[in-house]
């Protein structure tokens, strides 16, 4: 045990002085970790926040509904289109019809789209209605609860301000002027599009059999344009961007420890070239091969985790700074920024970068294996 | 006692033996190999230090191959090189051979004492190696090599450069260790002043091992 301290106690003075002497050895090892543990990781954090985006789309949009946006132009309006092909769906559901008219109104010093509620809109909208205004302006940008005055084709209309809550703003993004169908039925003949918004009942089929049900329906009218939005489309994006997550860490990691391997492996060569004679001056006096291996072994692995750990840590403190510097817009909690920085993904970078140390090792292993009586001569 | 059986070397893909087909028995006392330079002394030195594999043959300690601990415990080894641990102070390269050759504390701090005294390095304890001179640096590698009180002691050129008086003291050194009659001490050297001490001269050049042949000597 006394054998193995003073041992091990000379190994750490000699490689602290070699440190001190020779810092540009340690220093590009340190470098290249950095350089590309940072560029595998934020790439991974990429790809982490872009899931957790989606994953807040979904959130919003709910997995149990159906948006149905049906063009209608001003030459098609004559055709039968004016009646809602999609009025089964309510069989479903709950089903809100909203019209949206080819005319803006202005007010407030900006242009807003005008949408008409009819009576098939009026459950979703009674949060809003029931402040007794039936113009409202749902908007964030504007200030709220202010009357404000709105002229629509030549006709002016007060409305009030309102803030819309977070699902219909995620359906019906944008500053929205609600008017009441009944008061405004000739801009019709203009072109509109019907927005079918429907929130799926329990026993219903599923938003699968739904959306197919609809693309159906579409494909045999043959007329119109309709747009068919979900969270189905979302979940497949974000089930394809977890795959890609899959195989981008496990690359990198591959690539990163690979790269390392034989970056180190380059390094502990030349430096050991350097401190063979004290290896196997210790080696004669009866010090064990393996301890001397285990110094570069240990050296790497201290060097190559305290850089990575390091990094790591410092990404996750600086997160922000370094999401806008890459143009990123993703807000995320303490506890999911950790659970991205130190996740399996990181984990798994750091197995690999360790397995490429270890790997770098083995050409200092054969080289220990000259006769000490060689390198002493 | 070492008993060396048809050893055979020679270095890296070279057709030349340095050493062919040696056989000797080295038994308790003082050796000199003698012979010129390149003739295979060091490396036959270095063979039976374990430091060096032979091609042909073999190496016996007490008529069994040589142990696995024989480096650490049972041979000591002085380098013509001068091989202190160049961060380390004079005691602490004495510390850490004893400790590698299985001397217990106290008996290390003991023999550490002695032999630095009696190599009268004493006032040097804690000095590295690179602030002595060559002599104190030569008797700091003796000392460290008898510190574990070895068997074996092997001794590459240990008096070349060294004057008479620093000479002397190692011979005594020498004389002493062998005096109980239990250790082999094998001296590769061009010194002629080590002749008075030893048992037995082996000269390469004349080619009169006792037994055994220097195929590579013409």
């Amino acid at each position: 045990m006394r054998s193995l301290i003073l041992t091990l106690s000379y190994l750490l003075k000699d490689t602290w002085l070699r440190w001190f002497e020779q810092p540009g050895s340690v220093l590009a090892r340190m470098l290249v970790t950095t350089v590309m543990t940072a560029l595998s990781i934020t790439l991974l954090v990429v790809l982490s926040l872009q899931i957790i985006k989606l994953e807040k789309e979904v959130e919003k949009f709910g997995l149990d509904n159906i948006l149905v946006i049906e063009a209608i132009h001003a030459s098609d309006v004559g055709q039968n289109l004016k009646q809602n092909r999609f009025q089964h769906l309510e069989e479903w559901g709950e089903l809100v019809i909203i019209e949206k008219f080819a005319v803006v109104a202005y007010g407030g010093g900006k242009r807003v789209n005008v949408m008409a509620y009819g009576e098939r809109a009026l459950p979703a909208l009674e949060p809003y209605l029931e402040k007794g205004h039936n113009y409202f302006l749902l908007s964030t940008s504007f200030p709220q609860g202010a009357l404000l005055d709105f002229e629509i084709d030549g006709q002016y209309v007060k409305a009030i301000t309102l803030t819309p809550d977070d699902n219909l703003s995620q359906v019906l993004p944008g500053n929205l002027l609600f008017v009441p169908f009944s008061a405004f039925r000739h801009l019709t003949e203009r072109g509109f599009s019907r927005i079918s918004y429907l929130q799926k009942s329990p026993d219903a089929p599923s938003l699968e059999a739904i959306a197919e049900a609809i693309d159906h329906t579409v494909a045999t009218d043959r007329k119109g344009k309709v747009e068919v939005k979900s969270a189905l489309s979302i979940t497949s994006k974000l089930a394809s961007l977890k795959q890609q997550l899959n195989k981008a860490s496990i690359g990198l990691s591959l690539a990163l420890g690979g790269a390392l391997a034989l970056i180190y492996g380059t390094l502990s060569l030349l430096e050991f070239r350097q401190s063979m004679y004290i290896s196997a001056l210790l080696n004669s006096f009866g010090a064990s091969k393996f301890i001397l291996l285990m110094r570069t072994v240990i050296e790497n692995l201290v060097i190559v985790n305290a850089t990575a750990f390091a990094l790591i840590y410092g990404m996750e403190r600086y997160h922000d700074k370094i999401i806008d510097l890459i143009k990123m817009k993703v807000s995320t909690t303490p506890e999911h920024l950790h659970s991205i920085y130190w996740g399996r993904e990181t984990v798994l970078i750091l197995i690999f970068v360790n397995l490429g140390v270890l790997i770098s090792c083995i050409p200092v292993m054969m080289a220990m294996r000259k006769q000490v009586g060689r390198v002493l001569s | 006692m070492l008993e060396c059986k048809g050893i055979g070397y020679r270095y890296g893909s070279s057709q030349h033996w340095v050493l062919d087909d040696f056989t000797h028995t080295f038994s308790p006392g003082i050796h000199l190999i003698k012979g010129y330079s390149g003739c295979g002394k060091s490396t036959l030195l270095r063979i039976m230090g374990q430091y060096l594999r032979p091609q042909k043959g073999h190496v016996e300690l007490h008529g069994a191959p040589l142990p696995r601990k024989y480096r650490n415990t049972q041979m000591g080894f002085v380098f013509q090189q001068l091989n202190l641990l160049p961060l380390a102070t004079i005691q602490r390269n004495l510390q850490l051979a004893a400790a590698l050759g299985g001397v217990g504390k106290r008996q290390a701090k003991k023999q550490i004492s002695y032999y630095l005294t009696r190599l009268g390095l004493q006032e040097l304890a804690k000095r590295r190696p690179t602030a002595l001179s060559g002599g104190q640096q030569q008797r700091a590698t003796i000392a460290r090599a008898l510190i574990k009180e070895p068997d074996i002691l092997l001794l590459d050129e240990p008096t070349s450069g060294l004057d008479d008086m620093n000479t002397t003291i190692i011979k005594q050194v020498l004389s002493e260790f062998t005096a109980a009659g239990d250790k082999c001490v094998i001296i590769c050297t061009h010194d002629n002043r080590l002749d008075d001490i030893s048992n037995e001269i082996l000269d390469f050049n004349a080619f009169l091992p006792i037994e055994g042949h220097l195929a590579a000597l013409v």
